[in-house]
């Protein structure tokens, strides 16, 4: 019996793996090859040799038989509902675990204790930044999730250190004085509730919060640095809102399955006032356009569903991607060079601060290949915005350090 | 650049391209044993250079040295000192290979701390499996001279022994004299090629349920500073390390083995449920069994084993191979520490005669477990402060409480990983069939079944991404 057994399980196993192979390279089979032929440059520094391009190719390869593999959201949710099925708060995907918070939404839980070489580094190159450029520097913290009390289930807050860390390395940078915006004030602030604030179905905060913010980071800056910068260009009053209900099924609902958890309601927000904004994307593709900050800056596109769905994956991202590297420039603003290095969440920020700025160049050293120095040199900026939330905080740091 | 990874058993690439591509090439060229060796080495240096393309040239240097001192070697029969001398040449030149990409870093930092020196650190990068392909090349060298297998005339076949990619990166050693005639020889029938992948099938749900799982548990607590972890909590990580280590490193032998065995090769078993030991000197006997008797074939019997006049002797061969055995695992004080602690409970146990006498009663297992569960913490410890602390929590000397909140939630987090992880460690399966009175035909659906299932959430798992740690770094 085992040997008929063996063969039953040898014909599903190698049966399995060989549908996968196929089909995998029937969808997708164009984004393998664009990798392995092309795109794969974006991973090369510019004194590369024949190795570091054989691992560039490799590192597509990898890239794409992770995210392009046919039947991987299938077998993802498997996984997902596997680990909930024993009442697990924890469920690990893609490097992450979240958990499902009291108020219905998912939040990626942040574990471990605060290091201050994360706030050293930030203030190391803040200070760099000045002795070069005498460009002074603001940090905008990102909070992510928990912006009220009690919402973590269990006992999962003896193992979540979000405002622990939070807690500290602010106080860190503000020893430092680095002035600091912080989208917690802002909540409060602004008069905001979890629904408007934060996404249950993705790990970013709303459009909403993210003008707010930079409405209040520009009040910063003003405060701080005595720039001028017209703060009334990002009050919310002046903003016409396009309300697209239930729109984004976000990163958490990829993970887990998009009928686990309810989709979010889209703000798209763009000033009511005329303005014109030139805007460049860098990396891959290239793309510039003109016009007003709705025609030049929002990527409508992010916001059409996926196919044979009613909602979008993307929607978040109309604001800008966190891969790209961006300029904007406003004559209509104050003449000021900014440089944001920034997360996903730095990126929605980056976009609203362009109303307020003459000249906005957005990096995210966790993409880019060129080290945040030479971009740096490149920019000379003004101004320096450090822009992430507290996961990200720590990585970019070490992108900062490894400079 | 950084995100390059390399190519593990348990991820994307290997599963649904790698081995589907070499199965496919294999069996299409199979009937010429020259091509099919070919495609097999090919594919093992693609998968090697997968990781890192450089230090491919390593291993290529390491193999055409070792081709040419066996052939030299095969041709000095008639010139026993000639033939001595190649082989004290050619083990002189692995230890050499092995000295520079994995020691040179650790000696210049121990030679500048202990004499205030200034040497560069040389900054070398380790080959990814060096330890293991340097072994297998001495074995081979070693076995030519000591006549436990010829010597291959063709380099690829060489070649193929030293990196055939099933054991190339983690084991187990595959002593050249196991498939010296294979590698020319062999026959694949259908009935090998099913028993492999279902071993690789368990391999694989070892480790990316149970091993990946565990992993979660203990980096979530080793990552926490001294004082925020509870005895309790101590201990639970330091013994779902223990079990991280045995599921991720008897898997990866599980799918070594199983792949090994598609291609008609059969390697000798590396682990022998090591968690029913009764006594440390049982428990070696029964992990990572293809290290342990490649130092005892290698190093010990060649210093005089254990038929030696004094104790004193004996101990020094003992340390001798367990301070090996304790830099074989990686160029740091801890893994130093944690061979040099083996050997003294070790050579305790047998001039004392409490490991025999341990192996005799039931609270052997205890004692057995406690111990390597403690010693064990020093691999996983950054340095040996780190450990230090460690210990101070385990042992509640620090103040540590004893159960906390955190504590309370890693364990409703992790029970239905530790709990299976505990009894899949133990024979169990025998005495389930014999509870639920099984006949052999039964149990077999029942067993196959089950692992068709945790091979799908196994699956899933790797394809959703989750924490997948390669641990064999060091090696």
């Amino acid at each position: 019996m085992r040997k008929q057994v063996n063969r039953a399980l040898a014909i599903l196993f190698v049966g399995f793996i060989c549908l996968v192979m196929v089909l995998t390279l029937a969808k997708y089979g164009r984004n393998y090859a664009y990798g392995f032929f092309k795109s794969y440059t974006d991973q090369l520094k510019t004194d590369n040799d024949i190795f570091d391009r054989m691992s560039a190719r490799v590192y597509k390869l990898n890239y794409n038989a992770e995210k392009r593999l046919w039947g991987r959201d299938t077998l993802r949710h498997l996984s997902a509902r596997a680990q909930m099925l024993p009442g697990k708060h924890l469920v690990n995907i893609a490097d992450f675990d979240m958990v499902k918070l009291k108020s219905g939404g998912y939040y990626n839980v942040l574990h471990g204790p605060y290091d201050p070489t994360s706030a050293n580094n930030v203030i190391a190159f803040a200070q760099m930044a000045e002795e070069k450029y005498g460009a002074k520097s603001l940090v905008v913290y990102c909070h992510s999730g928990l912006y009220e009390e009690d919402l973590l289930p269990g006992e999962t807050d003896a193992y979540d250190n979000l405002d622990d860390y939070s807690r500290l390395i602010l106080e860190d940078l503000a020893k430092a004085g680095l002035p600091v915006t912080d989208s917690r004030d802002t909540y409060v602030g602004h008069g905001l509730t979890m629904d408007k604030a934060v996404n249950k179905s993705d790990m970013h905060w709303t459009h909403l919060l993210a003008l707010n913010t930079a409405c209040d980071t520009v009040k910063t800056l003003n405060d701080a640095f005595g720039l001028g910068l017209d703060e009334t260009a990002l009050d919310e009053s002046r903003f016409t809102l396009d309300l697209y209900p239930k729109r984004l099924n976000g990163e958490f609902a990829r993970r887990i399955g998009d009928a686990s958890v309810d989709n979010d309601d889209v703000y798209v927000l763009y000033p009511a006032y005329d303005t014109h904004i030139l805007y460049e994307e860098r990396g891959t593709p290239e793309a510039t356009r003109e016009g007003s900050f709705r025609d030049a800056v929002i990527k409508y596109e992010n916001l059409e569903c996926d196919e044979g769905k009613d909602y979008s994956s993307d929607a978040y991202y109309i604001y800008g991607h966190y891969l790209a590297q961006t300029h904007t420039h406003n004559d209509g603003a104050v003449p000021l060079k900014v440089l944001v290095i920034k997360d996903s969440f730095g990126s929605t920020l980056s976009a609203f601060l362009s109303l307020a700025i003459g000249d906005v160049y957005a990096v995210d050293p966790r993409s880019t290949t060129e080290s945040m120095e030479s971009i740096l040199d490149a920019v000379q900026p003004d101004i320096l915005i450090f822009a992430c939330c507290a996961h990200t905080l720590s990585n970019v740091q070490a992108e900062i350090a490894a400079d | 650049m950084a995100g390059i990874s390399d190519m593990v058993f348990t991820s994307n690439a290997f599963l649904f391209f790698f081995l589907t591509l070499t199965l496919a090439l294999y069996f299409i060229v199979r009937k010429s044993r020259v091509l099919a060796n070919a495609v097999l080495t090919v594919m093992s240096l693609l998968f090697y250079a997968w990781g890192e393309p450089k230090f491919v040239l390593v291993m290529m240097g390491s193999i055409v040295m070792n081709w040419l001192l066996a052939l030299g070697i095969d041709k000095s029969a008639s010139r026993p000192g000639r033939k001595k001398a190649l082989l004290v040449l050619g083990v002189a030149l692995n230890v050499c290979v092995l000295a520079v990409f994995k020691y040179a870093n650790f000696a210049v930092r121990n030679v500048n701390a202990l004499f205030g020196a200034h040497i560069a650190d040389p900054k070398i990068a380790l080959p990814i499996g060096i330890s293991f392909f340097t072994f297998q090349a001495m074995s081979y060298v070693i076995d030519v001279y000591r006549g436990r297998g010829r010597a291959q005339k063709h380099l690829m076949n060489v070649c193929l022994y030293i990196s055939f990619f099933p054991q190339l990166i983690a084991g187990p050693i595959v002593r050249y004299e196991t498939v010296a005639e294979e590698i020319t020889g062999r026959t694949e029938t259908a009935d090998d090629f099913c028993e492999g992948i279902r071993r690789f099938m368990l391999g694989f749900s070892k480790k990316a349920i149970l091993a990946n799982t565990l992993a979660r548990l203990v980096d979530a607590v080793y990552v926490l500073p001294e004082g925020e972890i509870s005895v309790t909590l101590s201990w639970i990580a330091a013994s779902a390390y223990l079990m991280q280590v045995y599921y991720d490193f008897s898997g990866y032998s599980d799918m070594a083995i199983g792949l090994g065995r598609m291609f008609g090769f059969h390697f000798l078993e590396n682990f022998d449920m090591p968690f029913v030991s009764k006594s440390v000197t049982e428990f070696w006997r029964r992990w990572h069994i293809s290290m342990c008797t490649w130092f005892r074939d290698y190093v010990f019997f060649p210093l005089g084993g254990s038929r030696v006049k004094s104790k004193w002797r004996l101990a020094f061969n003992m340390l001798v191979v367990w301070a090996l055995t304790g830099l074989w695992h990686g160029a740091e004080w801890t893994y130093v520490c944690w061979g040099l602690l083996f050997f003294a409970v070790l050579i305790a146990e047998k001039l004392t005669g409490l490991g025999k006498w341990m192996e005799k009663h039931a609270v052997g297992h205890l004692y057995a477990m406690a111990a390597v569960v403690v010693i064990t913490v020093l691999i996983r410890s950054s340095d040996i402060s780190s450990a230090l602390a460690f210990y101070k929590t385990m042992f509640g000397l620090n103040g540590a409480p004893f159960f906390d909140r955190l504590t309370l939630f890693m364990l409703k987090e992790y029970a239905w990983y530790l709990m299976p992880a505990v009894l899949c460690g133990l024979p169990v399966g025998r005495a389930i069939k014999n509870r639920l009175r099984l006949g052999d035909a039964a149990w077999e659906l029942l067993s196959g079944a089950s692992l068709a299932l945790t091979t799908v959430l196994a699956v899933a798992n790797v394809v959703a991404g989750g924490y997948n740690p390669f641990i064999y770094y060091n090696f």
